[in-house]
């Protein structure tokens, strides 16, 4: 009998041995002996870590929240799209598409019929979303974004990665947000600097809430998914410079630097 | 009040409230079974204890919420599978090696810093159990780990491992029906190695 033939069984119901699971735990958790050196440096580490944190100012940036302001998915569109152009974020081979195109604009006003989050959706670690983790239900492939970030390998070739990412930022919508219709417009990088100005300047920014990750002097200006990942767009208050998050892993995969252009 | 003399509920609250010698202490008294879960989820004993730090990091900033909906215990059993989860995800891979009994040959470390004495049953329990797990088909004995004794979803399970839901309560279910059949068996022979044993 092949497991496909027996698909429909359902073992907790009736064929748990409590006693064998028992012992089971005994021997593979119970049993294992930690080190107290070992342990309470790790401790140590983490109560340091805490204290480093508490003692500046926090943005939290909570995880499962959207911003759908059309104009900040604009300015999303657009900061990415810089840093596609700039190649900071996939480290585009010089001479290549110094032109890179992408925009993405809703085309109608179904955004602002979404509800809001309600104190209960919000992704605050409570109790329940400590135990689900950032990333297991909203995010199944976690790494893609963290395995282009600067410094690692890059697998394909990387003009395939940025046509893949650029059409990600228009097709990778959750579930909750399907039905919205998005389509691509072209603007050129050129055009941009001024267009994210005008942005600023309506002071696109996202309020601070409960979170899962943690940094120091940042304004938190939009979320976008890309590859299926939620990147958070943030501005350093100290530089002056453009980060994009993975907040699945609170890592920071690019570092935008507009400049004076 | 010294934290010597606080139950552990109120060493929770402390903790709660931010009390750093009593994060400590809730971390501490957390460590083995948080230690335990990651080096059962991960490939090496080092990522194991990687992912330990992170899900101690989870635990601590999360214990202000934390409102007694479970055990304090079971949540952070949860926490700390949650973090190997996460960072399985991250590295794509699939746990094929996941290793059940022991981990970079050294996952369960010898019991040589408390009284052996104490410990002859439980190494008796331990080999037992080992020799059963080693006895059936891996794929069987993993399914059972990962559910039984990690308490992971059978999704989370399927995602792991890379089949069905539904060929993972398959496994469950047919290793967990092994498993009792070769400890019963294990018994047995141990039952005639004795009585051989007395005989001689």
């Amino acid at each position: 009998m092949s497991d496909d033939d027996v698909n429909q069984l359902t073992p907790d119901d009736g064929d748990v041995d409590e006693v064998l699971v028992a012992r089971l735990r005994s021997a593979l958790l119970d049993d294992v002996v930690v080190r107290d050196t070992e342990r309470d440096h790790t401790v140590a580490s983490v109560i340091a870590a805490l204290d480093n944190e508490s003692q500046s100012p926090v943005v939290n940036i909570e995880s499962r929240r959207r911003f759908r302001s059309n104009t900040v998915l604009q300015f999303a569109a657009a900061v990415l799209t810089i840093a596609i152009g700039a190649g900071a974020l996939f480290q585009l081979r010089s001479g290549q598409s110094g032109t890179a195109e992408l925009f993405v604009q809703e085309s109608s006003g179904e955004r602002s019929e979404e509800r809001m989050p309600s104190e209960s959706d919000e992704f605050a670690f409570t109790e329940e979303s400590a135990l689900e983790g950032s990333a297991i239900e909203a995010l199944p492939e976690v790494a893609s974004m963290g395995d282009t970030a600067p410094g690692s390998e890059v697998s394909g070739t990387e003009d395939e990665m940025v046509a893949d990412d650029m059409m990600a930022v228009a097709e990778s919508e959750t579930e909750e947000m399907a039905g919205d219709i998005y389509e691509l417009e072209s603007i050129s990088i050129d055009e941009l600097p001024n267009f994210v100005r005008s942005v600023l300047e309506q002071g696109a920014t996202m309020p601070p809430s409960p979170a899962s990750c943690e940094f120091n002097h940042v304004e938190l200006l939009a979320e976008v998914m890309l590859d299926e990942i939620i990147v958070v767009l943030a501005r350093t208050t100290v530089l002056d410079q453009y980060l994009a998050i993975d907040i699945a892993s609170c890592e920071v995969l690019a570092d935008i630097n507009l400049g004076n252009k | 009040m010294a934290h010597e003399l606080l139950s552990d509920t109120q060493l929770l609250q402390r903790a709660q409230q931010g009390d750093r010698d009593a994060i400590g202490k809730v971390l501490r008294a957390q460590y083995q079974r948080v230690f335990a879960v990651c080096l059962r989820m991960m490939r090496s004993r080092s990522a194991a204890e990687d992912q330990t730090q992170e899900a101690l990091m989870r635990i601590a900033r999360g214990l202000s919420t934390f409102e007694g909906k479970s055990a304090f215990g079971t949540w952070c059993h949860r926490v700390a599978t949650t973090t190997c989860l996460d960072e399985l995800r991250k590295q794509r891979r699939r746990p094929t090696t996941t290793t059940l009994t022991n981990t970079d040959g050294n996952g369960i470390e010898p019991v040589d810093d408390v009284d052996i004495t104490a410990n002859i049953e439980w190494s008796d329990v331990r080999a037992d159990i080992r020799e059963a797990l080693d006895a059936i088909p891996v794929e069987f004995a993993r399914a059972v780990v990962l559910r039984d004794v990690l308490e992971l979803e059978y999704q989370e399970i399927a995602d792991l491992t890379g089949v069905a839901t539904g060929t993972v309560k398959s496994r469950i279910s047919r290793g967990r029906a092994l498993l009792a059949r070769q400890l019963g068996r294990n018994r047995n022979d141990d039952v005639e190695r004795l009585t051989n044993g007395d005989n001689k």
